[in-house]
């Protein structure tokens, strides 16, 4: 059978072609197919990790879109929105260099928010990076009670503030009813993280767009971070959740799947 | 200016058949490493297998992969041992790695006849003997360009974009350059993987005398955004004198398709997790040592990512 062809530069090779009849299949892969390349996204891809929130539980970082794309479905779909596209300038010898930064925020409206910012010399390239940067930043977002604990929760579970620059904008828990209290962007943004009543009040120039979100953003964050009286019973120590799915395959007994 | 070497990508491509199972010009992932027939060949076993070993927990290594890059009038073999223990790549992973170099003068190979067409059947990947891992074959080809996909995406950012009015606010210029970018590491990544998406189940990449594609900082990052810096200023030279110039790397996909996890060691501890880098680039000498044998070649590891 024939060599492979020679590539330009040095005349070498890679394999033998001799794959003849399967070659033309080479380019032609499903393109929605995903090969994990981190531990955490092997994990996810055999359905070893069935919720989100235990990748949230262990703080593992996320490094892959495709891990987010994992739990949400059409029947559950990850809303996007894009905030804002701002052309920033910047001087150079050659007159002006202009280049676009976009705000994504994702959200599935059942507590879990994302925030993705990227620049870049296109419109289009800005919000296809800062889509994934959103997902990859997906924060659980802590949903409490104003009063009596009746229904679901549907407000955040205690003042949290966040700050960003110079502004800094605080949440603060509503009786159900009032809906969302703020300006339209901040109503888009709890909206999406699934917060349904809410007080805000904001200090700091909130003009400042990329600010103002970012700040809304690190309030929602503070929110699995405050330590409230109902969590001050201690908790067992758990097992690392790769160490979990190690036991499982030393239990189970390693098989060779592909016998 | 170089001109720019393309790159090639190896892709799992199933079981492999019998005839290709006692051939050494196969390309495969995992599975024992055969070496071509004759003396030869003979030396090159025994060389490789006194120096087997995992330097760390002393144990035998995996054969990762087994691919054939012929350059010039040479046939060359490069074999690619890892450990297979999580706990010899956390202690130091760039040290349970081992790469090989067979090198023999081309001959001449009589024509095979054709194959009758046999109908396009999956072959199965046999089950794996201990001390390796499955064996599978894999294809080669050029990278592609680019993906359906994309023209996709392209689309719907754009008529996203459309809806939006663009404002101009003066006050943001300089505290909205600096935090808008995420850290350079995460950068790197997501590069890495755009590249990867032309080509999701890529397992390896080849380009003798070619750019490795990053996975977390270059090594010399300050040479990073000239994209100079290919070489890692550690790399030894060869025994012959010569430098090291990039050929093969490896993408860690390889550990989802052989299923590092399940084929440990049978000496191992209940603890451990298999195999798991970041990427591999491996390094060969820049001018072949015009000579016939075996070598050992450098590996040049990054780890998996760690916030």
């Amino acid at each position: 059978m024939a060599d492979a062809p020679k590539p330009a530069g040095k005349s070498g090779g890679f394999g033998r072609g001799r794959r003849g009849r399967r070659g033309g299949r080479g380019g032609e892969k499903a393109p929605e197919e995903w090969t994990p390349i981190t531990k955490l996204g092997r994990l996810v891809k055999d359905n070893r990790i069935r919720k989100i929130e235990e990748i949230y539980l262990h703080s593992l970082p996320i490094k892959e879109v495709q891990i987010i794309d994992h739990f949400y479905s059409k029947d559950k779909p990850l809303q996007d929105e894009v905030m804002k596209i701002m052309p920033v300038q910047k001087q150079s010898s050659a007159g002006q260099r202009t280049r676009f930064k976009a705000f994504i925020v994702v959200g599935d409206s059942d507590g879990h928010i994302g925030l993705g910012v990227k620049c870049s010399k296109e419109v289009a390239t800005a919000i296809r990076s800062g889509l994934i940067l959103a997902k990859l930043s997906l924060i659980p977002v802590r949903r409490g009670y104003w009063g009596t604990k009746l229904g679901a929760p549907h407000t955040v579970p205690c003042k949290v503030t966040g700050k960003c620059g110079s502004v800094r904008v605080r949440l603060i828990p509503a009786p159900k009813g009032t809906g969302l209290v703020g300006s339209p962007v901040s109503k888009k943004l709890l909206g999406l993280a699934g917060v349904n009543d809410c007080f805000t009040c904001s200090i700091g120039q909130t003009k400042t767009m990329g600010n103002f979100v970012k700040a809304v953003f690190a309030a929602l964050n503070k929110t699995y971070g405050y330590l409230t009286p109902d969590l001050w019973s201690e908790t067992r120590l758990m097992k690392d959740l790769y160490q979990e799915h190690t036991d499982f395959l030393a239990n189970t007994g390693a098989k060779d799947i592909h016998a | 200016m170089e001109e720019k070497i393309p790159m090639w990508v190896g892709v799992p491509d199933g079981g492999m058949t019998e005839k290709e199972k006692k051939n050494p010009f196969a390309c495969k992932l995992g599975g024992r490493a055969t070496y071509p027939e004759g003396e030869l060949g003979e030396a090159a076993r025994k060389a490789v297998e006194e120096k087997m070993t995992c330097d760390i927990c002393k144990d035998k290594m995996y054969l990762l992969a087994q691919a054939y890059c012929p350059v010039e009038e040479y046939d060359r073999i490069l074999y690619v041992y890892a450990c297979n223990s999580s706990h010899c790549h956390e202690k130091k992973y760039y040290k349970p790695w081992r790469v090989w170099r067979y090198q023999q003068k081309m001959k001449d190979y009589e024509e095979e006849e054709e194959e009758e067409e046999e109908e396009d059947v999956e072959i199965m990947v046999g089950k794996a003997e201990p001390w390796t891992f499955p064996e599978i074959a894999f294809d080669t080809f050029e990278e592609p360009k680019t993906t359906g996909t994309e023209e996709e995406e392209i689309k719907k950012a754009e008529s996203a974009s459309k809806e939006l009015s663009n404002e101009i606010s003066e006050e943001d210029l300089d505290s909205i350059e600096k935090s808008g970018c995420a850290n350079l590491a995460d950068e790197v990544i997501a590069k890495f993987q755009a590249k990867l998406m032309k080509c999701p189940n890529q397992v390896l990449r080849w380009g003798y005398g070619g750019k490795p594609l990053w996975m977390s900082m270059p090594p010399s990052h300050n040479d990073h955004h000239t994209g100079t810096s290919d070489v890692p200023e550690s790399i030894p030279r060869c025994s012959c004198g010569k430098p090291r110039i990039f050929e093969l790397q490896i993408i860690p996909t390889i550990v989802y398709v052989l299923k590092c996890e399940q084929h440990l060691k049978p000496t191992t501890g209940v603890t451990d997790e298999g195999l798991d880098f970041g990427t591999a680039c491996i390094y060969t000498c820049s001018e072949g040592c015009e000579s016939e044998g075996i070598f050992e070649e450098y590996c040049h590891i990054q780890p998996p990512p760690r916030k």
